[in-house]
This record gives structure tokens, sequence and C-alpha cells, in this order.
């Protein structure tokens, strides 16, 4: 059961200011906001990695699970993407239907620095599934992916999205093309200290445009 | 560029050529010939004198060895990965990283007697600042991310050592390892020498008192070979089993 509460008024951080927002089951959210402005910083403090944060601003159930796609793939690079896998706690059966899934069934056994930054991204992804998150942060998933990768992997993630009804999603871009194809819910971080400057739905009428159109107001 | 193969076959033969020429012209005991050494050799084998020696020695060797690996390190991550500790530390390890390993020796000697467990607590006392240094840079250099990474996924105690630290630990560890065996069989002769009655220390001395150089050349020609052994059928076949993945990284980038 997810439940995830930021409150940030009291806090403190030198870097987020007030923030106020709610997670929800079947959030998909997608967090915009100018380089630098705090937007990891606030996934770390809810991923529990930044102790201030985390004792004074995030409220989070103890058991909430949560999967974090970092922007580097951080696997450890001297164990087989099978192995990164297992070390998460998934059986051998999850690790054959995830990898399956994230188009990797046949470099399971593969070391991480043997993949492409595409494929080791989408193992990395098959890892933040394998425990099964009620709760997926994603930073930057597209970066650095070339135009045809970036939007194989957006389909990946729509895909995965829509057979995890339940789970949350939390997902740093720059691309408000992103926005418009995975998310129901648009947060803008700007200001320093950052403030979400909106939280709102998007309709499943928005489009890249309008998303565009309106992250220029605020800073207009 | 690589030289060739053959040029690492090329100033040892000079040298006992060297040391067979001089030998041959002088004709003195204090300068034994390379076949007189080798014959010195065999006799102490024959007689089983080697090998008992040897033995105890290698003993010695291998106790204070995972001693003070086992402490250095321990003491070497901990005060990487904690400030307080580390300036605790500090002091005293500069303090023994100075100490010559003489008085360290007879202080011991001293004050625990002529007895087995003084010596082995010497060598560990003057092997533990070394480790502890390198194993202390190698906790400085372990990277945050994986640490950040095995905290949301909730990595147990022993996948964090196992998986995560250790693989990094590695190079670290190797090379205390080799710094540690070539210094420790060293402090273990001279232990053996100023208070031990058996050993390839204790050998030397006795072959000292009657200056029979062809023993202690053979003694020392003994040693070099097992721990050139060590390196060979141990140290290296690990290095390479344990960085294989190090290899796959450097073909991608």
């Amino acid at each position: 059961m997810l439940e995830l509460r930021i409150d940030g008024r009291a806090s403190g951080h030198p870097i987020l200011g007030a923030i106020t927002a709610r997670v929800a089951e079947g959030d998909r959210i997608c967090l915009l906001g100018p380089s630098g402005v705090g937007k990891t910083t606030l996934l770390n403090g809810i991923a529990g990695l930044d102790r201030r944060l985390s004792e004074r601003m995030i409220k989070r159930s103890s058991e909430l699970r949560v999967g974090y796609l970092f922007q580097e793939h951080r696997l450890l690079p001297w164990r087989s993407v099978r192995q990164n896998l297992a070390m998460v706690g998934a059986d051998n059966e999850e690790i054959d239907r995830l990898l399956a899934q994230v188009g990797l069934a046949g470099v399971a056994e593969a070391l991480p620095d043997q993949l492409s930054l595409g494929m080791a991204r989408r193992a990395a992804l098959a890892r933040s599934l394998a425990i099964k998150p009620d709760l997926l942060l994603l930073d930057e998933p597209f970066a650095s992916l070339d135009p045809d990768r970036a939007a194989e992997l957006r389909s990946l993630l729509t895909r995965l999205l829509d057979a995890h009804p339940r789970m949350a999603m939390i997902c740093v871009t720059h691309d408000a093309r992103d926005a418009d194809q995975l998310a129901n819910r648009l947060w803008y971080l700007d200001g320093a200290p950052a403030e979400l400057q909106w939280d709102q739905p998007l309709t499943m009428v928005s489009s890249a445009s309008r998303i565009s159109a309106a992250l220029r107001a605020p800073c207009a | 560029m690589k030289p060739p193969r053959w040029t690492y076959w090329i100033m040892l033969p000079l040298a006992v050529a060297l040391w067979a020429a001089i030998a041959a012209t002088l004709e003195t005991p204090l300068l034994p010939t390379p076949s007189a050494v080798l014959g010195s050799l065999w006799q102490s084998l024959q007689s089983g004198e080697l090998q008992q020696h040897l033995g105890v020695t290698l003993r010695r060797v291998i106790i204070s060895f995972v001693l003070a690996m086992l402490l250095g390190a321990l003491l070497g991550v901990w005060m990487g990965r904690s400030a307080l500790a580390n300036a605790l530390f500090d002091p005293l390890l500069v303090l023994f990283l100075n100490l010559p390993a003489l008085v360290t020796i007879i202080l011991l000697y001293v004050w625990f007697g002529l007895v087995e467990a003084a010596a082995v607590l010497a060598v560990v006392i003057n092997k533990v600042p070394n480790v502890a240094v390198t194993l202390r840079e190698g906790a400085r250099s372990l990277d945050p991310r994986l640490e950040q990474m095995a905290q949301v996924y909730a990595f147990s105690r022993w996948q964090r050592l196992a998986d995560v630290w250790l693989p990094q630990l590695f190079p670290y560890l190797m090379a205390a390892t080799r710094g540690g065996l070539a210094l420790i069989w060293k402090i273990v002769l001279v232990v053996e020498l100023l208070g031990r009655s058996d050993g390839i220390g204790f050998q030397l001395h006795m072959a000292f008192q009657v200056f029979d150089v062809a023993s202690i050349l053979a003694y020392s020609l003994a040693f070099i070979a097992v721990v050139q052994l060590i390196e060979l059928a141990l140290l290296q076949p690990l290095e390479r089993r344990a960085s294989r993945w190090r290899a796959v990284g450097v073909q991608h980038a």
C-alpha cells in the first residue's frame, strides 16, 4: 500500500523549499524543472538516501518498496546481469521473465560493461522492477540515448506501467514528450530554494505542445 | 613498446656468470662458487634440515601475515569510512609506521621473553600499519553511487561486504598482500635471528658464527624461490580471476 507525503514547510533544507505533495497509487508523475534545481535531490530524499530529507520532509511508510533507476545503471560491474537481479531477491524464473520484458533475454549472463548504454539501462530498469516496487523512481531515463532508442524505451515503459496499474511513478525529465506519453500528472520544480511551481493532472488529450506552452508560462 | 621476452633472461644469468668468474679467481671460502652453493643446498635438503627450518619460518610468516592482514584491513577500512576513527587512530598510525622493526622486536622480547607469541606479535605490529594505510585508501575510494544503490535495494550487510565492497577493495588487498609478504618474511628472519632456536633466521645466525657463506646463500636462495612460488602459484592466478570483469569494460570504453 502506497503512502507517501512530502512536506517541506519546516525542513530548512538548503536546496528544497516548502514543497507539499502527496503521491497516491497509480500516480504517473513527470518531474520537470531547470537543471540543478534539485530534482535528483528530491528523488534521493524520497528513496531514503538523504537523511535530513527523510527525517524532516518525506513521510513514507516503512514497508514502501522503491525501485530506483539512477542516471547511471549502477549495476555491479563484477556481476552478470542475472546475478545483479538475483541480488535484489528475484528468483531465476522472475529474472528470465523480467529480462524478456525489457528485451534482454539473450544477455542474462553478460557483464554490465559488455552491454551498450541503452541495454544497461534496460537491465537496471529490470532490476528496479525485480523488487516489485510500489513506487518507481526514474532519473532522466532517456538521457544520452539516440532518438530511436529513447522512443523504444518510452514505449517499453508505457507497456510496463500499463502492466502494473497500481504502481506509482515519478520520472525526472527535460522533455515534454516524455510527460505526454508517460504521465498523468505533472510537477514543475523551480526557484531557490526550489518549490513546486505547479502540480496538476494531465488529461488524456493533452499534447506535447500544450505541455511545453504551459511550461513556458510560469517562467515567463 | 613491449620489449621481447628474452630480455627478461639477460641480467640474472649475467650476474651468476660474473659471480662464478670472481669466485673462481679469488678462490676464498668467503665467496663460494655457484656450484658450491648448490652443493650446500643439496646437502641440507638431503639431511632434511632445510625443509624443517623452511617449514618453521613459513609457518611464522603465514600466521603473522594472516593476523596482520585481518587487523590491518579492519582498522584501515574503519578509518577510511569514519572520520572519527581516522582522527583517533591516525597519530598512532604515524607513530607505528616510523617505529623501527628492530625496536619492536627487542622490546617485545624484553617484555615477554624469547617466546613464539612475542616473535609473531612483533611481526604483526610491524605490518599492521602498512596494511591499514593501504586499505584506508581503498575504503576512501569506494564508489558512493554503489553505496546509494545498495541502500535503496536494501542489501544485507553480507551482500554489501562481499558483493559491493570486496571487489572494489580487491586491488588494495592485493597491494597490501604483495608488500606484506615481502616485508614480513624479512622481519621474521630478524625475529628468528634475535630470539628463536629454529627457522631460516636461526640457521643464518649459526652460519654467520662460522662464516659459512655457502649456507647463507643456499638458505636465501631457497627462501626466495619459495616466495616466488607463492607469487606465481597463488597470487597471480587469484588476481587474474578476480579482475576478469575489468577487461571487458575496456573493450567497450
